[in-house]
């Protein structure tokens, strides 16, 4: 009768414990780390046929490629709309749905020469028209395009000379142009699907690419089927004819903590966003390979506000970077996944100058000469530095996500040993945009992805300072003139000047603190084969995989 | 306060009034805290609250760990003699941080329940006691209130407010209102056609004495009962709140945001959610358990043979 | 009665007219520019974000943006989602089977249990089985969701490989998500039941059908029982509400699609017209789910009568 009384605590507490033993109960993986990143293996032939499960992080609010921005739909949309222009992991622009082109000596029209055998899922042929209607589609206000409308900068109009023949005009010769078409966001949608299912049309998009859009069901799945008359496969792809796989199905993972578990039990075969510290038990694992590819663009940064004091004083912000230990973070956090990052472009975008790097080595005695230097001295012993009886304090704003968080602690650390006092908040994303428009914060990270350098604006521009996402709020005409040079210059040797400048001096002025690039961790079974990754980094060529089973 | 009315109105009509000597013994109920007292289980989880109160008000002189220093290299190491719960990302020692999370995570919860129950509790007696216009007022805004998802309503005072400890005290909190609203007022509805009301009535007592020294006290149970498990909705709501992205700030030790902190690294270090997650859970049970003793103790007829 | 439900259909008018109101007071009062927001992917420019901004017509004062809302929701028109351009009554409808299957799932799972549990404890009151029933049911109660989502689901999808990890479409992917919404659920109402229980069972009007001669089993379910449900029906109501919040962290975890989910990331990016239009439909639910729990309070309590 006793013992009945204390058996309710005993039980409880019993199943607890056996919960938290489950949890403790780690399979352990004692294979030896194979080289297994699955590159074509082009020993045995690619088998047709099956069904790939690949696993998509966010569902996006909306995919249509030419409206929304995500580059979440980007990756099962990649498969199936062909561009204009496909561009190379090296870089370099090869033809795509047009045969060859010609660019005006002013810069300021693009003359595309289209194939001639290409048809739209429909069976509606591509041409000319096609062309022009759907680049007006995407400059029309009435699409409320929120990216490709950004991409065709300065587009004027489209001419069509002949059938197969076209003209892009543009107000200004505008240099991303041929980047801007090799993305999914400029794809060639059949006009007379756009017509006949107007808003809907997400639902029910028609391009020319190796895969043909079956359903998609918004936050649950999407499912594309192989286009068995594809026949027009550029070079970037290592076959012709109609893709291996019979069909893919992309399924949406929102949780980070999960989608490793689905991976490992068999229910999708390709995830992407690994977690880092999951990525090595996975690398070890010949079961799994594990793809690091990294992203062109920004890296994972902090804008430092240079209207509000204390970092309206250059110094400071020098010191900042200074006593910053990017490979202590990279390390940490990041499993050593991610290179540390030094300047506003991350390593492999175009234009990147490698000279960042050399600019602020991690130096906490030089960031104490700089913080002294500008009259922050710690004066009674709290381990925070003052000046004029301020306390040397800063405000950084981090959303949840991106392992933001982490990263904030770690900086807030590194931070205090050299008398800074990091104060974090953490924030929904909208929050932050607010707060960061307002310029409240001192330090707030953002990031933007391309492989073109061009979208050094979107954070670097005097005119994006009020309203836009110019966050370190920066108003330097010697900055606006590079950038905007960098805009219309056609050349490329002379292009990779005027960025390469426009980094140096973004980093001189100490407008941001860089932490790591971003690389993106996928997994898939041993058995995918095949499985490569583009330019931009995020979306897959899914035309070459095959399942080796 | 039970027996108070009817024996005064008994003793005006001349009748016995039942005392210690008159009534027969094994009728008899011992007075609240002797009950309360005698049972084990209630005492065990005082016991163990005052326990956790105590541990994290003494923080700083149980553990020679500083909750908040980070050191990457002793990243997630598992527990040992110098950590016994381990370390987490940071190198921080988890058992420390849960030591000096406990001040907040038990705090948000005891603190977002009077937020909850109070104004609820008088709404809901209001409505069911006065009925027509009052009832149908007092409803409405319950309603409109209930509408809310709470999520969104937490969502937004975060929103708004900024986040924080304090807002999602007060985030949880008023999020929990309506539901004692509802409750009381059903309770309300039952009890005043309940014949000791009536009597009171008659014998000329207000409105107001008939709420609170009447109905009140009788509908204290589910009341209770209610409160008790909104301790620990408080502190689980919160934690909610900290997976959604929107709790304390970083790196404030908290039970709910070091369980979903160490959420993405189960399989490797699994102390950093295993430690909160039980702390949260024992918590949550003990105050439970007290809730029951305390309605057990409260309510004479109720033999609970525990 | 008939009457009275009809009085009460009326009266949810002013209700939903308050949660509307509501809705677009809070909406302005959260930060965030649903422009900006828009093209923050992107990255665009401040020329664009104004000219989207006034494409959006966000740019209006704000009485005119109510009379706009108003005007609109007075002839159904829930209007569009900002960010999808698509119809939010087309939106919702998507999402909502998924969210219904969990939430009725989860409830039933949630009565049934605690009910039986309830009953049992109360029954056996004092002996082991009481002792373990209240064990698991506060076991139950005091763990956060996404924890034993977490650890159910390692337990269950990895080691066991019994059921799948996340989806939807059918019973098999509905058990994990259903059992840990339900669980919670589950053992607020078998603490609820047992205490009512015991409480119903000393009374004497229990006693004197005793007393008279009937059995145990009708003692118990007749009597005892109808009136133990009553605070049990209120809690039901309650527990609706707790579900829905539920599966915001359930539909994430478990990659379900659902209305808490689209709900949260409504509410995060500001799309007015989508949480308007969830935050309608939730309370027009609400005001069914209210209006049954009463109807049910008087069956239950023939002294409660509605005029």
């Amino acid at each position: 009768m006793h013992l009945g009384k204390h058996a309710h605590g005993l039980l409880a507490a019993a199943i607890l414990l056996i919960l938290i033993a489950l949890s403790a109960c780690t399979p352990t993986n004692v294979a030896a780390p194979t080289d297994n990143n699955g590159r074509t293996d082009t020993a045995a032939a690619p088998k047709e046929g099956g069904r790939l499960v690949y696993g998509l992080t966010l569902a996006p609010s909306g995919i249509d490629p030419h409206i929304d921005a995500s580059s979440e739909l980007g990756i099962p949309l990649t498969s199936v709309y062909d561009t204009l222009v496909y561009q190379n992991l090296d870089g370099s622009f090869v033809p795509g749905l047009a045969e060859r082109w010609e660019i005006a000596p002013n810069g300021q029209t693009y003359t595309f020469y289209l194939r001639r055998d290409v048809q739209f899922h429909d069976g509606t042929r591509f041409d000319a028209h096609a062309v022009k209607f759907n680049l007006d589609r995407i400059a029309s206000p009435d699409t409320m395009s929120r990216k490709a409308r950004g991409m065709l900068g300065t587009y004027s109009h489209t001419e069509v000379v002949d059938d197969f023949t076209v003209k892009v005009h543009f107000e200004q010769p505008y240099a991303p142009f041929l980047d801007s078409l090799s993305q999914v966001y400029l794809g060639m949608a059949s006009p007379a699907a756009v017509q006949q299912w107007g808003a809907e049309y997400q639902l029910h998009q028609v391009g020319t690419g190796p895969f043909i859009f079956q359903e998609y069901v918004p936050n649950d799945h999407l499912t594309l089927a192989r286009n068995p008359e594809y026949a027009w496969a550029p070079s970037v792809y290592l076959h012709n004819g109609p893709a291996y796989l019979d069909e893919i199905l992309f399924r949406f993972y929102v949780d980070p903590a999960v989608r490793v578990l689905a991976l490992e039990s068999g229910e999708a075969d390709v995830m992407g966003e690994i977690p880092p510290q999951d990525a090595a038990r996975l690398e070890a694992n010949p079961e799994f390979s594990l793809y690091r590819v990294a992203i062109p663009g920004q890296p994972l940064q902090f804008f430092i506000n240079t209207e509000n004091p204390p970092t309206d004083d250059p110094l400071v912000r020098q010191a900042l970077l200074y006593a910053t230990d990017q490979q202590a973070i990279v390390d940490t956090i990041f499993q050593g996944y991610s290179p540390p990052a030094h300047g506003p472009l991350s390593a492999v975008t175009l234009a990147y100058n490698d000279e960042v790097v050399e600019l602020y080595p991690y130096d906490p005695d030089q960031a104490d000469a700089l913080l002294k230097e500008a009259r922050w001295i710690d004066s009674d012993g709290d381990g925070i530095r003052e000046k004029e009886g301020q306390p040397l304090l800063l405000r950084g704003y981090v959303m949840s996500w991106g392992y933001l968080p982490e990263v904030g602690q770690l900086l807030q650390a590194q931070l205090r040993e050299i008398g800074v006092d990091l104060q974090i908040e953490l924030v929904a994303f909208p929050a932050a945009v607010e707060a960061a428009g307002q310029g409240l914060h001192h330090l707030v990270p953002m990031t933007f992805s391309g492989s073109d350098p061009n979208l050094l604006g979107t954070t670097y521009l005097s005119s994006n300072a009020d309203g836009g996402f110019n966050w370190s709020k920066v108003r330097d005409a010697e900055i606006d003139r590079l950038l905007a040079e960098g805009l219309t210059q056609l050349d490329a040797s002379a292009r990779l000047a005027l960025y390469a400048s426009a980094q140096t001096r973004i980093m001189d002025l100490g407008l941001v603190l860089p932490i790591r690039d971003y690389v993106n961790l996928n997994a898939a079974r041993f058995a995918v084969r095949g499985l490569r990754y583009d330019r931009q980094g995020w979306f897959p060529w899914l035309y070459d995989t095959y399942l080796e089973e | 306060m039970l027996t108070s009315i009817p024996v005064f109105a008994m003793a005006r009509r001349g009748f016995a009034i039942p005392t210690r000597k008159t009534v027969p013994r094994h009728e008899y109920a011992p007075p609240p805290r002797r009950r309360f007292r005698a049972n084990p289980v209630a005492l065990a989880a005082l016991s163990f609250l005052l326990a956790v109160a105590a541990t994290s008000l003494a923080a700083p002189l149980l553990s020679p760990h500083d909750p908040l220093a980070v050191s990457p290299t002793h990243q997630f190491l598992p527990p040992s003699r110098q950590h016994p719960a381990g370390t987490d990302l940071f190198g921080r020692d988890v058992a420390t941080r849960l030591l000096y999370g406990g001040r907040l995570s038990v705090g948000i919860g005891m603190l977002a329940v009077p937020i909850a129950a109070l104004p609820g509790t008088l709404l809901g007696l209001l409505a069911g006691y006065y009925g027509k216009r009052v009832d149908r007022l007092v409803s409405w805004l319950v309603n409109v209130m209930l509408a809310f998802p709470s999520i969104l309503l937490a969502l937004t005072l975060m929103a708004v407010l900024g986040t924080g400890a304090r807002n999602v005290v007060l985030a949880v909190g008023i999020s929990g209102i309506p539901q004692y609203a509802r409750l009381v007022r059903g309770q309300v509805l039952s009890a005043r056609r309940q014949p000791y009301v009536r009597a009171a009535w008659t014998v000329g007592c207000t409105h107001t004495r008939i709420l609170l020294r009447h109905i009140l006290p009788n509908i204290l149970g589910p009341i209770i009962v209610l409160a008790t498990l909104d301790v620990g909705w408080a502190i689980l709501n919160a934690s909610a709140l900290s997976f959604l992205g929107l709790g304390v700030q970083p790196p404030t030790p908290e039970w709910g945001a070091m369980l979903n902190e160490g959420r993405g690294y189960l399989r490797d270090a699994p102390w950093v959610t295993a430690a909160p997650g039980l702390a949260i859970a024992l918590t949550v049970f003990s105050v439970n358990l007290l809730g029951d003793a305390l309605r057990d103790t409260l309510d004479p007829r109720h033999r609970n043979r525990h | 009665m008939m009457l009275y439900i009809g009085r009460r259909l009326l009266g949810a008018i002013p209700v939903l007219w308050g949660v509307a109101t509501l809705v677009f007071v809070i909406m302005r009062l959260l930060p965030g520019d649903p422009a900006a927001l828009m093209l923050s992917e992107a990255g665009g420019s401040a020329q664009a974000i104004a000219e989207l901004r006034t494409e959006l017509g966000l740019d209006e004062s704000l009485l005119v943006q109510y009379g706009y809302h108003l005007a609109r929701l007075a002839q159904a028109d829930l209007g569009a989602s900002l960010f999808s351009q698509r119809s939010v009554i087309t939106t919702i409808a998507e999402q909502l089977p998924s969210t219904i299957e969990l939430a009725l799932a989860a409830m039933l799972l949630a009565i049934a249990l605690g009910t039986a549990l309830g009953i049992l404890a109360a029954v056996n009151n004092g002996t082991w089985i009481d002792t373990l029933v209240m064990a698991i049911s506060v076991a139950g109660i005091s763990t956060p969701i996404f924890w034993s989502a977490i650890l159910l689901i390692w337990l269950f999808a990895l080691i066991l490989g019994w059921l799948p990890a996340t989806g939807q479409g059918g019973l098999r992917h509905l058990i994990l998500p259903a059992l840990v919404l339900g669980l919670a659920s589950a053992g607020a109402i078998t603490r609820l039941v047992r205490a009512s229980l015991l409480e119903v069972m000393h009374q004497d009007f229990v006693n004197t059908a005793r007393a008279k001669g009937l059995a145990e089993r009708t003692v118990l379910v007749q009597h005892a029982l109808k009136n133990a449900f009553i605070p049990v029906t209120s809690i039901i109501g309650l527990q609706f509400g707790f579900l829905l919040g539920g599966t915001v962290v359930i539909e994430t975890i478990f990659s379900r699609p659902g209305i808490g989910r689209l709900m949260v990331n409504a509410i995060l990016w500001k799309d007015l017209p989508l949480v308007q239009g969830i935050v309608l439909f939730v309370a027009l639910v609400y005001t069914l789910v209210n209006l049954a729990t009463d109807v049910a309070y008087a069956y239950l309590d023939p002294r409660i009568r509605y005029g």
